[in-house]
């Protein structure tokens, strides 16, 4: 019964797995990612078609979804390269297309790299810098690389750790890796995603797929966020109850040749998936401006999102 | 001074009380009833006064007005010896059979000598004798006198001299009473009530004379009753008749002014009735008082209204109230003084009568008013009012010499003598009744005090005389059966008896402090006046701005500042004072004492400012003025001092301008170049002003404590918050929002404050939290962390800085590529010139001489150093060559301007190849020999139909070329140009790229046609570096 109820267990399996979970989590585990990624998502939509409404429109944009997100700099900065290269696979696809057809002798690779260039950088935001003015000037060179490294740095210390464990895989572990890391909630499945997220419950307008590879981006995102805290968790843990066995009875300690094979690494069970989520909601201080002198202690504040 | 012996006598009397008890049971119960209560009220008495001596001496005042005569030795009791201060008291007339041997009547003495001594301390003026003791019974012989229908001049007198003595008891009161004022503290709360019961009987005073005013015949003073006046005055009183309607006074104030032009005349006064001045004047007084009192009267004053009580008309037959006894007064409706009594009896029985329910309030009320009509009846004289004809008739009858001398040739004088003496007349009323007897001179004071006040003939009955005389034998018991003993329980102790039993139940004063009543009623009118003068300078909880504004007078002052010197403040006089203090020696005497205290005027008592002006010389200029007062507020206060963030922001904000001004001129020259015509004022001028804090206009502030001006501080903070909106990107905004913002941030900052405030304030065990704790704190509280602050300056200051900067730049450039086209032109300005008389029918820029599409507002000119009519016209021709030009326009322009173009290749031949690595020389003869030794042709350089396709690599870097049909020609070519070539110059093959690259320059010279193969080689090489690039791509995928 669980099976009906949740659609995405072998998804967030994966994806537990690139995030560092080298165990096999129990459905129950999936299960209880999968409610907290929807109510996510759920909130995510319900917000961005306020956004919307406040700006009049009854539709959600790209925009929308990642104002929401645009204090995580960083996962701006991830997004934004993610869909530029989507933009830029889309054109390459089109112009694969174009190629059959067009004349062949045409010289248009350095275009192209320009092109692409241009494509990768296009995706601006209404509350940047760029948009105080009416005019914009063609994309320069000098672009701001020091936020985008810094915005990169909790990227690239990603890739480092997935390559440290992909280093020592055999090719078939790593290929098997490859697939995990595919994993979405929306690629190819885009109708099952909004069926699952209630799309048309939620908000009015229907989103587009733009919209749908945001959110699919940003379920991913939340699913690698919370492993990577329940594991944080999971390891505190385990460390404890490591310290504290050896107190106890060090004997046990001591390994014979014929022992059993000792206990793996556990998965990560639903208590620390419940507890990380519990740490990711606890309110930021921020949320207690203004609520000084007026019960600023007790309040009840919105699913914050991850 | 005999409070100590008092004690003991108190002892004794207990004693002899105790033994009487034993020996003699034939007392009357009351007898004993009575006494002991009087006795130990009396030591009480005494005690507080020792005390309240004692208090004084113990802790003296230095201050003169304060002291006591009282000292400490004084205090601790010389026992004087009793039998003198009897002897003392014994002319006043108590009692002169001497009983000095009864104990009782020696306690008795001692007693009021208790009394007396209080008073005296108190009371430092001689009052005459019976006056001093306000607490002292009425004398005997007074009350015997009393009985004022006697034909005896004793009885005359009699009258007058109760009536003397109740007012000076009472005058005597107040003056005990206000001596103690100044030792005493009030509060203000019941200021209000008084003001409100002050409003009241105003309103019924109003109402009284409205009404007295309407019935009477309007306009006619001619008619009204002006007594004796109305004939000396006959003339003056029918002209202002005939003038009426030209006297803008009304008739009430007209009788009074009239009143008051006769000299010693009072309103009442009246030449066709006799007595009726005496009792009209008594009898005002009466009313006045009792409406005065308005603790217990306010319900009293007016009708009763039959919406208040609707029933009530059905239970009181005969309504009556203080209002209408004041109308009827005016209207001279009563005869006698029975009539007048009854009436104000009336009053009260309807009240209890209506108000039957015991505990009902307005009977508390009622009950006192009773009691007190019942103290002031004496006051009135007994007269009947009588027509003058009838009494001269009379009079006629009996041959009066007086009488006859006073005929009505002179009204005046007759009236005069009437009034000046009026037991004269009244004794000739007594003279015309024989019913009159002095059967009983001591009748009079039971009738006083029988609510009833039964007829005069009925106080002739021999009943109040017995009861006198019961009551005399009581006393005489009391007294050991002293016979001479006249004096009895005072009228109060009578009065007590007299009264409805029900007042028995109510105490009828609240247990208020007797002084304090007396300072109450006393002062009720000015306390009322202060409270509602007080009252007009607010509006709800606001001040009234329309009141005028609160002045000192001298006399106030004068009055604070000798209350000070009487305070012993010689500094204060010495000093300021000297010549304040003389003005209001001065004016005392003008000054009316309402009894208030210091405290409520305030203004008053405010000490003088120092002067702070100075005078130097005589000129205008020469007044100094110190700089501790008034000076001008600094400046700085209303702007951001120059540091720090301030200064980073409004550099990014001057950029921000800056850059804004570009986007604009930007726009125009698109606008320009879509356009077919252009106008003059298309384009507004885009000029922003630069930010100038501006400082407040001058203003003055008296001390260094932050400035309260709600509007400016607002603004200020609008502006500052402004500014950021500014630095966050928004050109403007609307006002609502720009409030909202304001309020929240001031909503913010108060909270910030507070919590400051409240940290600061916190003791904690190991003492005050450090002044960094407090800020750290205060920030967590309310929500905000260090490296939020530094993030925000990081990025959201100093960050978008740095952008703000490099988009200026390319901006800059932008618009400096959108003019280069005209900027080419500069040089050689004729030929534009020719150039643009093909665009425009007639050259207008020229004819009108100005700057007609406002590019010198843009600056351009300025900036490019181009003259403004050519760059115009260039701007606008290249709208017309962007035609075919398309938007590439622009790009083969940029080398032109700036580089030198590079001289061609020099074409690969037999000579240059000598001069190359030898490595290359294989490939480039096979090249030549291939090319019949020609030199070899740049690919480029070729026509496009022979040049080799560029092998095209998709971004993703997946080559899928090579399993599409259609390229596979192509890109087979290309691979299998790449496989199988390299090989044999695998190591060739990359010198050969780089040696294009370097040879390129020296020499290549033209070639016609050339090879494909060859020349594909190289090409792909070339471009495959790019693809090869792109393995990123792969992994991304």
């Amino acid at each position: 019964m669980a099976n009906d109820r949740f659609k995405y267990k072998l998804e967030i399996q994966q994806m537990m797995f690139v995030s560092g979970e080298t165990g096999e989590p129990s459905p129950e585990t999936t299960g209880i990612i999968e409610d907290i990624v929807r109510g996510q998502v759920i909130e995510m939509l319900i917000q961005a078609t306020a956004q919307a409404a406040r700006r009049g429109s009854r539709s959600i944009s790209t925009d929308d979804l990642i104002f929401l997100i645009r204090h995580d700099k960083a996962k701006v900065s991830r997004l934004r390269t993610y869909l530029s290269w989507k933009e830029v696979r889309k054109t390459a696809k089109d112009q694969d297309r174009d190629v059959d057809t067009a004349d062949l002798v045409e010289d248009s690779a350095a275009g192209d790299a320009l092109k692409m260039r241009q494509k990768r950088a296009k995706i601006s935001l209404p509350w940047e810098v760029a948009s105080y003015f009416s005019e914009q000037p063609p994309e320069g060179d000098d672009e701001d690389d020091e936020e985008e490294a810094e915005a990169n740095v909790a990227t690239l210390a990603r890739l480092k750790s997935a390559d440290e464990r992909t280093k020592s895989m055999t090719k078939d572990e790593y290929v098997h890796f490859s697939e995990c890391r595919q994993a979405s909630f929306t690629f190819r499945k885009s109708k099952r995603f909004r069926e699952w997220a209630g799309f048309g419950l939620v908000t009015d307008a229907k989103p587009n797929d733009d919209i749908v590879d945001i959110l699919g981006f940003l379920t991913f995102e939340i699913v690698q966020v919370l492993t990577e805290e329940a594991l944080r968790i999971k390891d505190a843990e385990d460390k404890l109850q490591t310290s504290n066995k050896e107190n106890d009875k060090k004997r046990k300690r001591d390994r014979f040749l014929f022992d059993g094979p000792g206990e793996g690494r556990t998965p990560v069970e639903p208590r620390h998936i419940e507890e990380a989520f519990r740490r990711l909601q606890i309110p930021r201080a921020k949320s207690k401006a203004l609520r000084n002198f007026e019960g600023g202690g007790v309040m009840k504040t919105r699913v914050q999102l991850m | 001074m005999s409070s100590y012996s008092s004690t003991n006598l108190r002892v004794q009397i207990l004693r002899d009380e105790r033994s009487r008890t034993r020996t003699n049971s034939i007392d009357p119960a009351e007898a004993e009833k009575e006494e002991p209560i009087d006795p130990l009220t009396a030591a009480c008495r005494a005690r507080y006064a020792q005390f309240e001596k004692a208090i004084a001496a113990i802790f003296p005042s230095k201050r003169p007005c304060c002291a006591t005569e009282l000292t400490v030795h004084e205090l601790l009791g010389i026992e004087e010896p009793n039998n003198s201060e009897i002897d003392i008291l014994l002319p006043n007339g108590v009692s002169k059979d001497g009983e000095k041997s009864t104990p009782v009547i020696r306690a008795r003495r001692a007693e009021e000598d208790d009394d007396y001594d209080m008073d005296e301390d108190e009371d430092e003026a001689p009052p005459p004798p019976p006056s001093q003791k306000p607490r002292s019974p009425v004398p005997p012989t007074i009350q015997i006198s009393s009985p004022d229908r006697t034909k005896s001049p004793s009885g005359k007198d009699s009258v007058t001299v109760t009536r003397e003595k109740l007012e000076a008891d009472k005058k005597a009161a107040e003056d005990a009473a206000k001596l103690s004022f100044s030792t005493m503290f009030y509060t203000l709360e019941s200021d209000r009530d008084a003001m409100l019961e002050q409003q009241k009987l105003d309103e019924s005073d109003r109402q009284v004379n409205a009404e007295a005013n309407a019935q009477g015949a309007p306009g006619k003073l001619s008619n009204a009753n002006l007594g004796a006046s109305s004939l000396t005055l006959k003339h003056l009183i029918a002209r202002i008749d005939a003038k009426r309607e030209r006297v803008a006074v009304s008739d009430m104030e007209l009788r009074n002014l009239m009143s008051e032009v006769k000299k010693n005349r009072s309103k009442w006064a009246s030449e066709d009735k006799i007595g009726q001045e005496e009792l009209y004047e008594a009898a005002e007084k009466v009313v006045l008082e009792l409406r005065a009192q308005t603790e217990h009267s306010t319900a009293f004053l007016n009708r009763v209204n039959k919406r208040e009580a609707p029933d009530y008309f059905n239970i009181i037959k005969q309504p009556m109230d203080l209002g209408t006894v004041m109308k009827k007064l005016k209207q001279l409706a009563y005869k006698s003084k029975k009539e007048f009594i009854d009436d104000l009896n009336l009053i009260w029985q309807n009240c209890l009568q209506y108000n039957a329910e015991p505990k009902h309030y307005l009977r508390k009320h009622a009950i006192a008013m009773q009691k007190m009509t019942q103290n002031l009846i004496p006051l009135i004289p007994d007269i009947t009012i009588r027509d003058r004809a009838e009494v001269e008739a009379e009079e006629a009858g009996a041959h009066d010499q007086d009488a006859d001398a006073e005929s009505d040739d002179e009204p005046i004088m007759s009236s005069r003598m009437n009034r000046k003496a009026p037991g004269t007349s009244k004794a000739k009323k007594g003279g015309a009744k024989p019913v009159r007897a002095e059967s009983t001179p001591e009748a009079k004071p039971p009738v006083l005090h029988v609510s009833g006040v039964p007829d005069i003939k009925a106080r002739d009955s021999p009943v109040p005389g017995h009861m006198l005389a019961e009551t005399s034998g009581l006393g005489s018991q009391n007294g050991f059966g002293s016979p001479a003993l006249p004096h009895t329980p005072s009228n109060g102790l009578i009065s007590t008896l007299d009264l409805d039993p029900a007042i028995e139940k109510y105490e009828i004063d609240d247990d208020l402090d007797p002084e304090y009543k007396i300072w109450k009623t006393m002062t009720k009118k000015a306390r009322a006046r202060a409270a509602s003068e007080r009252h007009k300078l607010f509006r709800g909880t606001k001040i009234n701005l329309d009141e005028p504004a609160l002045i000192r007078t001298r006399i106030g002052m004068g009055r604070y500042i000798r209350s000070e010197v009487a305070h012993g403040d010689q500094d204060a006089a010495a000093k300021d004072f000297k010549a304040p203090l003389a003005v209001a020696v001065e004016e005392q005497a003008e000054e009316e004492d309402d009894l208030l205290p210091n405290y409520y005027k305030i203004l008053d008592s405010v000490p003088e400012l120092p002067y702070n002006l100075q005078w130097l010389g005589d000129d205008e200029d020469e007044i100094d003025r110190y700089n501790d007062t008034l000076r001008p507020a600094p400046k700085g206060i209303f702007t951001q001092p120059p540091t720090g963030l301030a200064r980073n922001m409004d550099s990014n904000m001057k950029i921000m301008q800056d850059t804004r001004k570009i986007c604009h001129k930007i726009g125009v020259i698109k606008q320009m170049q879509v356009q077919t015509q252009v106008y003059n004022n298309q384009f507004a001028k885009y000029d922003p002003q630069e930010f100038v804090e501006k400082e407040p206009e001058d203003f003055l502030v008296s001390d260094d404590g932050p400035i309260y001006s709600e509007e400016l501080n607002r603004a200020a903070f609008q502006r500052s918050i402004g500014k950021l909106f500014y630095h966050a990107g928004f050109e403007d905004f609307q006002p609502t929002a720009f409030d909202l913002v304001t309020d929240i941030a001031a909503n913010f900052f108060k909270k910030i404050g507070q919590t400051v405030m409240l940290y600061s304030e916190t003791v904690l065990p190991t003492g005050r939290f450090a002044p960094d704790d407090i800020l750290l704190h205060t920030l967590a509280e309310n929500g905000l962390e260090i490296e939020t602050l530094e993030s925000y300056i990081r990025d959201d200051v100093e960050r978008l800085g740095v952008k703000l900067v490099q988009l200026n730049d390319r901006m800059r450039a932008h618009l400096a590529d959108l003019l280069r086209p005209a900027l080419n032109d500069v040089e050689n300005p004729e030929a534009a010139e020719e150039d643009m008389r093909h665009f425009v029918n007639g050259d207008f820029t020229d004819d009108i001489g100005d700057d007609y599409y406002g590019f010198k507002d843009l600056g351009l000119e300025r900036e490019f150093g181009m003259s403004i009519s050519s760059g115009l016209m260039r701007v606008l021709q290249t709208r017309i060559n962007s035609n075919y030009q398309a938007q590439s326009a622009i790009n083969p322009a940029v080398p032109h301007s700036e580089y030198k173009v590079p001289p061609p290749f020099e074409p690969l031949s037999r000579d240059i190849l000598k001069d190359q690595i030898t490595l290359v020389h294989n490939f480039f003869l096979a090249k030549l020999h291939a090319n019949n030794d020609e030199p070899l042709i740049e690919d480029e350089d070729l026509p496009i139909k022979q040049r080799a396709p560029k092998p095209r690599l998709p971004p993703t870097g997946k080559i899928t070329t090579p399993r599409k049909r259609p390229v596979s020609g192509q890109g087979g070519n290309s691979k299998k140009k790449k496989r199988p070539n390299p090989p044999p110059p695998v190591a060739t093959k990359p010198p050969s790229t780089g040696s294009t690259a370097i040879i390129a320059p020296t020499a290549t010279p033209p070639l016609s046609e050339e090879n494909n193969g060859t020349l594909k080689f190289e090409e792909k090489d070339v471009d495959n570096t790019p693809g090869m690039m792109s393995p990123e791509s792969i992994l991304a995928a």
